[in-house]
């Protein structure tokens, strides 16, 4: 290197990107800083240092050259605060590089924040409700960042917004899943039958670290008269006339599942049906009902042809 | 050099049957074979692909990779007998598509398209995949097949390695919808978010819930079930075109062809990479292979 040169290099230029857009607070987000010498050094090896008002967040080693001369770190993730809001941060090379020394002003850089969302979801709801009656569910938050929901409250309201339900979350989370806490609910359906819609509902916690934010999703209810006529399907597959176990059965809003003997119940009001009987690996049939009493009927579910092999066909 | 070269005999993809296709095997890059692990092709599949019966097709929706259904999924499976495009004799449309005559006002619009052709999933897949881009930089991005916990149970499939793999971007679990769908954009060829995939899943358990699909009428077909029991699932739908009649015009030396109508020098090409020989398969890969062979030699002669 020539003695020409300034023992410090004070005419670098340091800037950083924020990879991530809105992150959830207290949550990892993605930077990438860029440093350059203006007289042209390679400043590879050179390390720059992440600073939040606190104190040194993590360093970095610049790795590759851009096209403009100047050097790049990889990907650097760092912790946002646990609050939400817009927080400030910098970056400074703190390394010499080629034997000299290398400044640049700190390199201001802003992530926005945000308090976690809560992610709702119900099943195991009945598809026909009689009206009036109860009827239980599974409700399940999920948050955001994953957070141990356990012992968070969900409440239920109906179409005028009263609160009809609550549960606590418990604290498992559902099988098959990282973070799902769910709780089991119940409530009384309305005594008119139709389609209803309320909604289910955890409240914020904004003054919480992290802060949480409110959730909700909507439970439709598919609430009927009481029922009328009993029905029932005996599902068997056609080659070797043997029961199916596990066919489904729908008589929309009703449905029902065939036990071992092949036997699928259904409880409905008179009324216009579509039957329609569907299996694993049996083509579905479907068949117009008018209902006025107790129907007893048996379906026949024809084995599926195995997938065309596209190759027979030239 | 010209910057582009001819195409010939595109419309005889459309014109014979189950050229392009849906397998009924889903969360595999090669959804038109099988092969188990030691196959020397398993590397770069990563997964079998879970084998699905036409009746399987009822618990699932298929989406766009905007998260959009484009079809009714009872029917994505299905193999056709009949060429796909134009319409047929009732539509005043010629019924080969050697009777297919270039520049016709028949294939004018991409609507006249949507209407004439004989409706098959796979050109409705292909219209649906570059949703969320914009020409001339499209993106034609990844269908995806999409079902719950309640799939497995009702019908029994195993999506245990080899049949899937969470290692090769053709299966995703999530514990909500949500979280699907930034899952999703973890496969190499999601590159726009799955943005309506939230909305298409609420829409569609409000479907069921009605019990019809205003959208493609399912209700006809099958019991249509809510997709609503965690942990849910996300798994690769890859619409095959497993032999191109069509491709880059060639001259009777193999010679590609420009947009004048000129030889590109130099330039040769052969089997399904040209078009418009109303054949496919390693007969005619062997003898283009033979003419492009001799014209180079003779020309270097």
């Amino acid at each position: 290197m020539s003695v020409l040169h300034s023992p410090i290099h004070d005419n670098c230029t340091c800037t950083v990107d924020v990879l991530d857009g809105e992150v959830d607070a207290g949550h990892g987000f993605r930077v990438r800083a860029s440093a350059r010498c203006a007289q042209g050094c390679d400043l590879r090896g050179v390390t720059i240092a992440f600073h939040a008002p606190g104190g040194e967040l993590a360093t970095a080693m610049l790795a590759e050259a851009d096209d403009d001369g100047g050097y790049t770190t990889d990907e650097v993730t760092l912790a946002a605060p646990a609050s939400a809001g817009h927080h400030h941060f910098t970056a400074t090379i703190t390394s010499s590089a080629e034997g000299l020394a290398h400044a640049a002003p700190p390199a201001a850089f802003e992530v926005a924040a945000k308090a976690h969302a809560a992610r709702l979801n119900a099943w195991d709801l009945p598809s026909a409700i009689v009206a009036g009656e109860a009827f239980r569910f599974k409700v399940g938050v999920k948050c955001s960042a994953d957070c141990d929901l356990a012992g968070k409250p969900v409440a239920l309201f109906d179409t005028d917004q009263r609160q009809v339900s609550t549960a606590q979350l418990g604290n498992d989370i559902w099988p098959g899943t990282t973070a799902l806490f769910f709780a089991e609910m119940a409530a009384r359906a309305p005594d008119d039958a139709g389609r209803h819609e309320w909604t289910l509902a955890v409240p914020a916690d904004e003054a919480g670290l992290p802060p949480h934010a409110a959730g909700t999703a909507v439970l439709s209810l598919n609430v009927v008269a009481a029922p009328e006529c009993s029905v029932t399907v005996e599902t068997i597959a056609q080659d070797g006339q043997t029961p199916i176990h596990g066919a489904r059965v729908v008589m929309h809003p009703y449905r029902a599942v065939s036990d071992e003997h092949g036997i699928a119940r259904l409880r409905v009001a008179r009324g216009d049906y579509t039957i329609l009987v569907s299996a694993a690996k049996h083509l579905p049939i479907r068949r117009d009902v008018t209902l006025t009493a107790d129907l007893i009927t048996r379906a026949e579910l024809e084995h599926e042809p195995p997938p065309a092999n596209p190759d027979d066909f030239y | 050099m010209r910057i582009g070269a001819t195409l010939a005999g595109m419309q005889q993809n459309l014109g014979t049957n189950i050229t392009g296709h849906i397998p009924t095997r889903i969360a595999t890059f090669d959804s038109y074979t099988d092969m188990l692990p030691g196959h020397p092709t398993f590397s770069y599949r990563g997964s079998t692909g879970i084998t699905l019966g036409s009746s399987s097709y009822e618990h699932l929706v298929a989406v766009n990779q905007v998260g959009k259904r484009f079809y009714n999924e009872m029917a994505l499976g299905s193999s056709y007998p009949t060429p796909v495009w134009p319409g047929g004799k009732s539509a005043g449309s010629p019924t080969s598509s050697m009777d297919h005559v270039q520049g016709d006002w028949r294939n004018c619009s991409p609507d006249w398209v949507r209407q004439m052709y004989n409706k098959y999933s796979h050109i409705d897949a292909a219209i649906a995949m570059n949703e969320g881009s914009t020409a001339p930089d499209f993106y034609s991005g990844p269908l995806w097949a999409i079902f719950d916990a309640g799939t497995l149970d009702r019908d029994g499939w195993d999506i245990s390695f080899p049949f899937t793999s969470d290692k090769n971007g053709t299966f995703f679990t999530a514990d909500t919808i949500e979280d699907l769908m930034v899952k999703l954009t973890q496969y190499r060829y999601q590159r726009v978010p799955a943005k309506h995939l939230k909305e298409t899943i609420d829409k569609w358990n409000s479907y069921v819930d009605g019990g019809k699909d205003p959208d493609f009428a399912r209700e006809a077909d099958a019991p249509m079930h809510k997709i609503d029991t965690p942990p849910f699932y996300a798994a690769l739908i890859a619409p095959i075109w497993h032999d191109s009649y069509g491709g880059l015009r060639i001259s009777g030396k193999a010679e590609v062809i420009d947009l004048e109508g000129n030889v590109i020098p130099g330039l040769f090409a052969g089997g399904e990479a040209s078009g418009g020989g109303q054949q496919h398969g390693l007969g005619r890969c062997l003898v283009h292979g033979y003419i492009a062979g001799n014209s180079i030699v003779q020309m270097k002669g």
